[in-house]
């Protein structure tokens, strides 16, 4: 290999397009409206992007291992929650709200993955049923009321509230999260397994991988995640609509599309994933500023839901001999 | 597999479709065969129905329709919005733009080859965002006295109807005419359609369009029953009509299924429905239970193949 595709090779690891179009993104939104930059606004930014990063980073790991989990959105509801019908008033309860619902979502993860990987379901059609299962049970358990916590302990509210040089916490958890899923999935035995297993099932089964044991790990990993990210929602908040809430899958999905993981399995990394979140995040602030209220937003996700698809499908046709 | 022998169909409606323990089983509720639980069980199949009969359609061809449940909460709108121009410009009107939105869903499937999941939630994301922008996330109301007589019909309603019609019109359509077999070839191997000379990409749009358009319209049955255009109705569409299908033996690997199959799967789907709102369970139940038989289906559509391939 010469040094010059080595050396794009090592730029391309580090700046892949969908940076550019965050850059890109952030100049038009600075044009647009001279509130978007202001520190609060950011703050903002960061913050709702993040509770749908955490659950897109998940999903990046089940898409590179080539399933989907559009779960996510209702185990975010479920642990959300989860941690408030538990009620963090003390140190006790505190470890018992955010311990209960990760395991929760690990096991419906577990679940899945086994669904997925075992019996070999269509782990889209599969995973939406759960989604349905998740909410009737959530709903059911509440009987569809609103779910608040009167005596929420700082400790626990100042799990997405506190601040550190001025930035949410959840935030630096994010980037934390997204060094250690690029590391793992880069340079780790499981990462390189689930690349494989998405580049082709059948080739890794018979090149000794443990399919089921590490397909099933990306879901446990997706359903944790997003278990976590329903813990920040219901420490943001306090008080959660349990019919309001599950609308989380659908723009983690986008994100996870728009960083270029390839619906086919893979490729893809967490910190495209990550920035493509910003991107997300970011027009979604711009809409709200501009008083484009949730119908259009919902509209241009799908937009770019579709745009990414075609995107990306027509450059690997192009790209492919 | 067009001409289902007397054994078969027994086989059928037994095990692979259990509709008839089914209804044995639901002769021990008190009320079930009542003449009015039996017309509100054909009111409520009747417009998921119309919807399963598009859905088993492109099933076949090997596809799938995410968007059905929000086309049909367009079409609702539509038929709505335009019955001021007359009942014939609100039925075709609301045909017309599921129609379109079919189209959409078949475009990115042939054209820039998007899985079919993907390509229509993306399709179902934008019509939904469309429907909810163009009502400003309230329900339409429509006064029109043909218009909501449409919605009724006694004994039968005449949702029902339409729907028996449009099922042997799509049975017909699949099982005597050449398209319906190229559907199935399609289906069954795109690869090899497409070698013996098949027009694959036209014969897929034509499944989406037709899917979109069945949505459409019974997006507009819904308006007329109710009175109003709802823009929110339809999220458990997709997932009802899917489980429909895939009891009546279609595949999510497409080249298997059939629209009597279908109505059968239907019908197991509604008299559960129907059988948990006479025992009074809350709504949330019924979605817990359609999400584990939807779980549990494409569980037994996986096992299916990996006996296949042996």
């Amino acid at each position: 290999m010469s040094t010059s595709v080595k050396r794009r090779r090592l730029l391309g690891r580090f700046i892949s397009p969908i940076w550019m179009v965050l850059i890109a993104v952030v100049i038009i939104a600075a044009f647009i409206s001279d509130r978007f930059l202001s520190p609060y606004n950011m703050v903002t930014v960061l913050q709702q992007g993040v509770v749908t990063g955490i659950v897109a980073l998940g999903m990046t790991v089940v898409l590179i291992g080539g399933q989907f989990d559009l779960s996510t959105g209702a185990i975010v509801m479920m642990a959300a929650v989860m941690a408030l019908v538990i009620g963090p008033s003390d140190p006790a309860s505190i470890a018992l709200a955010i311990i209960l619902p990760l395991m929760s979502g690990a096991f419906i993860g577990a679940v899945n993955g086994l669904v997925v990987y075992k019996a070999r379901a269509n782990s889209i059609v599969a995973t939406i049923g759960m989604q349905f299962f998740l909410f009737g049970a959530v709903l059911a358990g509440v009987s569809g009321q609103h779910v608040r916590t009167d005596n929420m302990a700082a400790g626990f509210s100042g799990l997405a509230n506190a601040k550190l040089f001025g930035i949410p916490l959840p935030v630096y958890l994010f980037v934390v999260l997204v060094v250690v899923l690029s590391v793992v999935m880069d340079r780790t035995v499981f990462g390189r397994h689930v690349y494989g297993i998405g580049g082709d099932e059948e080739a890794s089964r018979r090149a000794g991988i443990r399919v089921v044991w590490t397909g099933t790990l990306t879901f446990v990993l997706s359903g944790m995640l997003a278990a976590l990210s329903g813990i920040f929602i219901a420490s943001l908040v306090g008080n959660v609509d349990p019919s309001a809430i599950g609308g989380y899958a659908f723009p983690a999905l986008t994100a996870v599309v728009l960083g270029g993981t390839s619906l086919s399995g893979g490729m893809g990394r967490p910190s495209d994933t990550a920035a493509a979140i910003l991107v997300i995040a970011v027009i979604n602030n711009v809409m709200t500023i501009l008083n484009y209220q949730y119908p259009i937003q919902l509209l241009v996700q799908g937009v770019v839901l579709a745009g990414a698809v075609a995107f990306y499908s027509l450059r690997r046709v192009e790209l492919a001999p | 597999m067009t001409s289902p022998s007397l054994k078969a169909l027994v086989i059928g409606l037994v095990i692979r479709t259990p509709l008839i323990p089914l209804l044995v089983l639901a002769s021990f509720v008190p009320g079930f065969w009542s003449v009015g639980n039996l017309r509100t069980l054909a009111e409520s199949v009747s417009i998921d129905g119309i919807v399963v009969i598009g859905m088993t359609i492109v099933m076949i061809a090997g596809g799938f329709d995410l968007a059905v449940g929000s086309v049909l909460a367009m079409g609702g709108v539509a038929a709505i919005v335009l019955l001021p121009y007359g009942l014939l410009a609100s039925i075709v009107g609301s045909a017309v733009f599921g129609g379109l939105a079919g189209l959409l869903s078949g475009g990115f499937v042939t054209r820039l080859r998007i899985n079919p999941f993907i390509a229509t939630l993306a399709v179902m994301v934008i019509v939904r965002g469309a429907t909810l922008a163009y009502t400003d996330t309230r329900p339409v109301v429509g006064l029109d006295d043909t218009f909501l007589a449409l919605g009724g019909g006694y004994p039968l309603p005449y949702a029902f109807i339409a729907m028996i019609i449009i099922a042997l019109l799509g049975h017909v359509l699949l099982s005597w005419r050449a398209w319906g077999r190229h559907v199935y070839a399609v289906g069954a191997d795109e690869r090899a359609a497409a070698m013996s000379g098949l027009a694959v990409s036209p014969i897929k749009l034509q499944c989406y369009g037709l899917s979109g358009l069945l949505a459409g319209l019974a997006g507009f049955l819904l308006a007329a029953r109710l009175g109003t255009g709802s823009p929110i109705v339809g999220d458990a569409t997709p997932l009802t009509a899917a489980a429909a299908a895939l009891i009546g033996g279609a595949s999510l690997r497409g080249g298997q299924g059939s629209i009597p199959g279908a109505m059968a799967g239907l019908l197991f789907v509604g008299s559960l429905v129907n059988l948990m709102n006479l025992l009074g369970m809350p709504s949330y139940y019924q979605r817990m239970v359609i999400g584990t038989m939807l779980i549990a289906l494409v569980v037994i559509d996986g096992v299916l193949l990996r006996l296949r391939q042996r």
